[in-house]
């Protein structure tokens, strides 16, 4: 679903990313850890097509972005949900407003769209907040609501930065719940963090890791943890549910 | 549910009534912005159209009595076949009605009849007192007036003229007076128009640039080019219009309203002023189409294309 090819990134002359080179499978998280300043965002921001790297290829869904023209990126955009770790909002609309966006960004039937970002609320637990104003919420339920976003429509591609930041070891769990939900319906996850518990309960959710150390993978990185009675890239179906269940296993985050 | 890419354009009738929802939510945003902005677009057609009503006013109603008069009073040592000869040119330029050659015995005779019993003040003076002069009378009406000023400080350049005094009537001067004023109202008029249009035009574009927020995270949510300038073309394309249109129908209604005469009548004479019906659809589309430009060109973000750079840098 997206593979990174000897993509490098420099921003005012400091090299960020050297040559990396990263897959992320249909059907598996890609947990990204590091450091403050490994180059964790940047990444992200280049897996979804927001950033344009100074060298390398980005291919999602076989296709190469850096290969594309400008005008082609919202067609990509709009298969990517990605949830920042600063989520913006359409200030003075609602939260409901703001997670129906990509939706509409596709042109999906309004009344479909709002059920689907209902839906998409509801997986992180805040469909209460749908009608409320993004600005007036707290950094941690705006985290939710940005992931919500993301996972709104359905998209083959999820990307997340920095997921637990501001949360409750709950709503982490809920986080990641909600991303081995994505996993289960086919999406490939890349979520980076440097928060110990959250990687700690996504790697025993069946989560893949790579370490990023100064832009470059770090020696020995890309293990995939695999959980009891599943099989290494085997899509997550039916984990929450049972002693797979995140929750039970995250901790407050560091 | 199973995650699936979607491919291409979505069905143009929802793109276009997700279009019609963001404009009303861009709209609901800035509020504040869009009304400031509709209202100067109305005050500047207010005072366009009042400076242009000026402008294409009728003549006069008054017209003066007497024409006004130049006496050029020349040089001694012109000679008599040049004093023939610029008077004749004098004859032929427009405005002017006639000409009169006066010698200076002549005029200190008329001065002497004219001071009647006092005459004998003038005993001892002699008979080259007075310079020859030309007298030069104006046609009259609402041209001669402001005429005879342009037409005296030409003559007082000429070679052989030493000085020249205008006389002109109290109509002429109730005239001159009248016109200065409606051209001094018709320059503030038109400076009003043109500091309000330029306001409005500043708002319209401070209603984009406020919605350069929005801009960044609809692109990075997939949103192409036009959906998402679209919204902000049409805000500023709205300001424009309603402005506009809340000025021509206050027009319509001043000029129905027979019971207010001078309301009707300014109504008249500023819808007459926009040129009609023609000027006022003219007004109504050009404010429409810049209010709608402005916005878009304000909401632009600098388009960087070089490796390195955001796509779609945070705000």
């Amino acid at each position: 679903m997206l593979r990174l090819v000897a993509v490098t990134l420099r921003l005012g002359g400091e090299l960020i990313l050297d040559a990396l080179t990263v897959e992320a499978r249909a059907g598996e998280i890609l947990l990204i850890e590091g450091n403050r300043g490994a180059g964790k965002t940047k990444l992200l921001e280049v897996a979804a097509a927001r950033r344009q790297p100074d060298a390398g290829e980005v291919w999602i869904a076989d296709h190469d972005v850096t290969a594309l023209q400008r005008e082609s990126l919202p067609f990509v955009r709009r298969n990517i949900g990605f949830a920042e770790a600063t989520p913006r909002f359409l200030s003075h609309a609602t939260v409901l407003e703001n997670v129906m966006l990509p939706l509409a960004a596709r042109g999906e039937p309004a009344a479909w769209a709002r059920e689907a970002a209902v839906r998409a609320l509801g997986k992180v637990g805040i469909v209460s907040l749908g009608a409320h104003d993004p600005a007036r919420l707290s950094n941690g339920a705006r985290r939710l609501a940005a992931m919500a976003r993301a996972l709104a429509g359905v998209p083959p591609l999820v990307i997340v930065d920095d997921p637990s930041a501001s949360l409750s070891a709950v709503d982490a769990g809920a986080v990641l719940s909600a991303m081995c939900g994505a996993v289960e319906g086919g999406a490939a996850v890349v979520c980076a963090s440097a928060d110990g518990a959250f990687l700690a309960a996504a790697t025993a959710a069946g989560a893949r890791r790579l370490r990023l150390d100064a832009g470059r993978l770090a020696p020995g990185a890309g293990t995939m943890v695999a959980l009891p009675g599943r099989r290494a890239h085997e899509p997550l179906g039916g984990r929450a549910d049972s002693a797979l269940d995140p929750l039970g296993q995250l901790e407050l985050g560091s | 549910m199973r995650a699936a890419a979607t491919v291409g354009a979505a069905p143009l009738l929802e793109r276009l009534r997700w279009g019609a929802r963001l404009t009303v939510q861009g709209l609901r945003r800035h509020r504040a912005l869009f009304w400031m902005s509709a209202a100067a677009f109305a005050c500047a057609t207010v005072a366009l159209a009042a400076g242009l009503a000026l402008a294409r006013a009728p003549a006069a109603t008054i017209t003066a009595s007497a024409s006004a008069q130049l006496v050029a009073f020349l040089n001694d040592d012109l000679p008599p076949g040049e004093r023939d000869a610029l008077a004749a040119v004098l004859r032929k330029l427009p405005g002017v009605a006639g000409v009169r050659l006066l010698p200076g015995d002549e005029a200190l005779g008329r001065m002497r009849a004219e001071l009647g019993p006092r005459a004998a003040l003038l005993d001892g003076v002699e008979d080259g007192f007075l310079p020859t002069t030309l007298e030069i009378a104006l046609r009259p009406g609402r041209q001669g007036a402001g005429r005879a000023d342009e037409l005296a400080w030409r003559l007082r350049r000429m070679a052989g003229i030493s000085d020249v005094d205008v006389l002109r009537n109290e109509a002429d001067h109730r005239l001159l007076t009248e016109q200065e004023t409606s051209r001094r109202l018709r320059l503030a008029l038109v400076g009003v128009s043109g500091v309000l249009g330029v306001t409005s035009l500043l708002l319209v574009a401070a209603l984009a640039r406020r919605r350069r927020a929005d801009t960044l995270i609809l692109e990075g949510l997939g949103f192409t080019a036009w959906a998402v300038s679209g919204p902000v073309f049409v805000a500023g394309a709205a300001a424009g219009a309603g402005g506009v249109s809340v000025v021509l129908v206050g027009l319509r209604i001043a000029e129905q309203l027979g019971s207010l005469r001078t309301l009707a009548s300014l109504g008249t004479a500023a819808a007459r002023g926009m040129g009609g019906g023609a000027g006022q659809a003219a007004a109504f589309g050009a404010a429409t189409l810049l209010g709608g430009a402005l916005a878009w060109w304000g909401m632009r973000l600098p388009r960087r294309t070089g490796r390195g750079d955001e796509l779609a840098p945070e705000a």
